[in-house]
């Protein structure tokens, strides 16, 4: 039933028409659809096609995906107020750029997908020194503190991963918390995650859910 | 050991090379500088060589070159380790050199004479035959603009315009500022650079106009914070601090004898590095809101600086609301693939013809054979573009052929002059930058578009700015023509009005005293504004809601 507002949904989108795409998911709704399936099953994957294409193509437009991203988030807020149960939360992120690091596009997109994927995430903003994210990751509760970073400098520095690495370290809390980090820089060196001692890396929101879904298994939850 | 063969506009240079070395790293250590804004970080794909043999791909090249271009060897000089001899070839640099500016020659100056029947004490009023000159300077990210004035006779000898030196370390501030902080030898050199190249603009203006370096008594330097901090070496590390960007950044000279002596001036010559209003609002700002006599009136009025680092400030009456968006170079054509400056051979404006079948005309600067784009062109271009139904609002091509390019225009090497995808992204998300950050001033001044009285265009356009064609695609508000200001150079003619003592320099106190900053980066509905303004539209008229 859904697969006919799929394509209509993801040309609208494509267009970065909001409107139509809103329009789109009304007659869906509707039609007798969930405001689960309009996530699960038209946001998602609408999202997951468009990183795909930007991926693919070097000479891929950011303008665009900024924008269809805005578009895929505006859906997604108004359907996890409709959801009939309250949406089961997967486990809670703490995320924000890394110190000195003001790019928080990235971010956004990336807490848009998670949000869809059912990850509750707190935005610490961004230039997070490395005790704001650790303290916040305690008091929030949090089993996942995200960083991102744009810029080599930010992602390499000791104000960055390395420095929550350490806090995690020195307050005894990494059988508690695991790191996961994302931006520019590691995806051009796929090793670099491993180099700023963080247990993760994705390269994309959709990629990012699953990531996290991964890391939440080995955890404890918070007692 | 290995060697390096280096072709380059300059001709060929060989020098050895430690195997295992970064070829971006080799390279600048013989003055050998590449595009860049990532720091070798191989996320940019700016520091394109040509390589024979080429070394493999490695996955960054891949996503930032073309296969037409990795077939023929094109590499990233940040993801090449050397270990074998290679050519590198460089792609001919935008601009080489220093050229001379074309302003009008109408400023004027009090003329020191005047002054001196007023009484004024001065050193030389009785050699009339003496010469006494100023040195006015706008020290921009990607341009650097030099003026010459006699000051008995209050007017400009001669000026001009030349590429930053400091472009070989990196593009924009932050790749630059990043590069000082990771090793102090490159900060040194940087500094060096500027120096160098002041230097040599200072000594080809006094020479065209048959004056002694020596009769220079007042040098005064405008520009953004960054490049002010990495001339003085003073706070770069600060500026990479965020909670710094709203400080008050000292930039006083530490060495102007250092100076004095590099530009051969005499001792007694003054020098004034114009202090920034905060780590991200520069002198440059101050001294074009000056120029354009932005505060004189209660009327409100808004005055964008397009640069590489564009500086937004809007006047209510009584206070002056600034702040800067990091749009990257797009404006000054080092962004986009076929962008240069609007020197001679750019494409400084493109119209649709009236008539069926409605082609593009060209001007180009200069006449003859069109080189590339300058900003204005590629404005226009993309209004045209747009408007032909080729392009649309969200930056997509209609085009159906992969890859296909928007021609503008063919080039004299029989290459197309075109806008790929990539280019109309770099201008959306630069367009949209400014485009936000002059919104959020409005409001922060609680001014609509209708109440601007004046609007303000200044830096890197020029005169041949087409506002229809910005306001039709969201780069200027929505603000009538006729109170639309073209300023070309008013960051430069500010510096010129405080080569005068007196009442400029009280004028400058003034508006310094009458300023607030608006850190973008912690404004919370900044990201909204941005994405709002990312189509290739007319800017909303209201205010952004955030959803």
């Amino acid at each position: 039933m859904l697969d006919s507002y799929i394509a209509a949904y993801n040309d609208a989108v494509f267009d970065t028409d909001r409107d139509e795409a809103l329009r789109v998911v009304q007659r869906a709704l509707d039609d007798g659809a969930s405001p689960e399936d309009i996530v699960f099953r038209l946001v998602v994957p609408a999202m997951d096609q468009m990183i795909k294409a930007i991926s693919e193509d070097f000479d891929a437009n950011l303008a665009q995906h900024f924008m269809t991203a805005q578009i895929a988030n505006e859906v997604t807020e108004s359907m996890l107020r409709r959801f009939t149960a309250p949406p089961q939360a997967l486990g809670r992120i703490v995320m924000g750029t890394a110190r000195g690091d003001m790019h928080s596009l990235g971010k956004r997109i990336v807490m848009g997908c998670l949000k869809a994927q059912m990850v509750e995430c707190v935005d610490l903003g961004v230039n997070v020194a490395p005790d704001r994210f650790v303290d916040e990751a305690v008091a929030q509760r949090a089993s996942v503190i995200g960083i991102s970073a744009m810029m080599s400098h930010t992602a390499r520095g000791p104000d960055g991963c390395l420095g929550v690495r350490r806090l995690l370290q020195e307050r005894g809390l990494e059988h508690r918390i695991r790191i996961i980090v994302g931006g520019a820089p590691y995806r051009f060196d796929p090793d670099l995650y491993r180099v700023v001692q963080a247990d993760a890396w994705a390269e994309d929101g959709i990629t990012a859910g699953k990531v996290i879904a991964g890391l939440l298994t080995e955890l404890p939850p918070w007692p | 050991m290995r060697r390096l063969c280096i072709h380059s506009y300059r001709g060929e240079q060989r020098v050895p090379c430690v195997a295992g070395t970064v070829l971006r790293d080799a390279l600048l250590a013989h003055g050998v500088g590449l595009a860049g804004t990532c720091d070798g970080g191989g996320t940019c794909g700016r520091c394109r060589v040509t390589l024979s043999p080429a070394p493999p791909l490695t996955p960054s090249e891949r996503l930032h070159l073309s296969d037409r271009d990795t077939a023929r060897g094109v590499r990233l000089a940040c993801r090449v380790t050397v270990t074998t001899d290679l050519h590198v070839t460089l792609d001919a640099p935008a601009s080489a050199g220093w050229r001379a500016l074309d302003l009008p020659t109408h400023d004027r100056l009090r003329p020191r004479l005047a002054r001196a029947r007023r009484g004024q004490s001065l050193r030389r009023a009785t050699t009339r035959d003496a010469s006494a000159l100023a040195v006015a300077v706008d020290l921009g990210t990607t341009h650097v603009r030099v003026s010459l004035w006699d000051l008995w006779q209050g007017r400009r000898l001669a000026a001009q315009i030349g590429p930053n030196p400091q472009a070989m370390f990196g593009v924009d501030v932050l790749s630059r500022l990043a590069r000082a902080a990771a090793s102090p030898a490159d900060a040194a050199r940087m500094a060096d650079a500027v120096v160098a190249a002041l230097g040599e603009a200072i000594r080809d203006l006094c020479l065209a106009a048959g004056h002694d370096v020596s009769a220079i008594e007042r040098v005064v330097i405008v520009g953004n914070t960054a490049m002010l901090a990495l001339l003085t070496r003073h706070n770069t590390d600060a500026l990479l601090d965020p909670a710094q960007w709203t400080q008050a950044i000292d930039c006083t000279p530490r060495d102007p004898d250092g100076w004095r002596r590099a530009w051969r001036l005499s001792p007694a010559a003054d020098i004034l590095v114009v202090p920034p209003l905060a780590g991200f609002v520069g002198s440059d700002l101050v001294a074009a809101v000056l120029a354009t006599h932005l505060c004189a009136s209660r009327d409100p009025a808004v005055l964008i600086d397009f640069g590489t680092n564009t500086e937004v400030a809007c006047w209510d009456g009584d206070t002056l609301h600034t702040t800067s968006a990091a749009g990257g170079p797009a404006f000054e054509g080092s962004g986009v693939g076929c962008g240069m400056p609007a020197e001679r051979g750019a494409i400084v404006r493109v119209e649709r013809a009236t008539t069926p079948p409605r082609h593009l005309r060209i001007d180009v600067l200069g006449g003859g054979e069109p080189l590339g784009v300058s900003g204005s062109g590629l404005v226009d271009a993309i209004a045209c573009f747009i408007d032909a139904g080729q392009l649309t609002p969200a930056g997509r091509f209609t085009d159906p052929r992969r890859g296909a390019p928007l021609v503008i225009a063919a080039g004299a090497s029989g290459r197309d002059i075109a806008l790929s995808k990539r280019d109309i992204d770099v201008f959306q998300r630069a367009k949209a930058a400014i485009g936000a950050a002059t919104r959020l001033l409005l409001d922060e001044a609680g001014l609509r578009e209708v109440d601007v009285q004046r609007l303000c265009v200044c830096g890197a356009f020029g005169e041949h700015l087409a506002s229809a064609h910005a306001r039709s695609i969201g780069l200027l508000p929505s603000v009538a023509d006729a109170r639309i200001e073209l300023h070309g150079h008013a960051a430069l003619s500010g510096a010129e009005r405080l080569l005068e003592p007196g009442r400029p320099v009280r004028d400058l106190g003034d508006i310094r005293a009458r300023a607030r900053v608006l850190n973008l980066a912690t404004a919370p509905r900044y990201e909204d504004a941005f994405i709002a303004h990312l189509a290739l539209r007319p800017a909303a008229t209201e205010e952004i809601v955030g959803c």
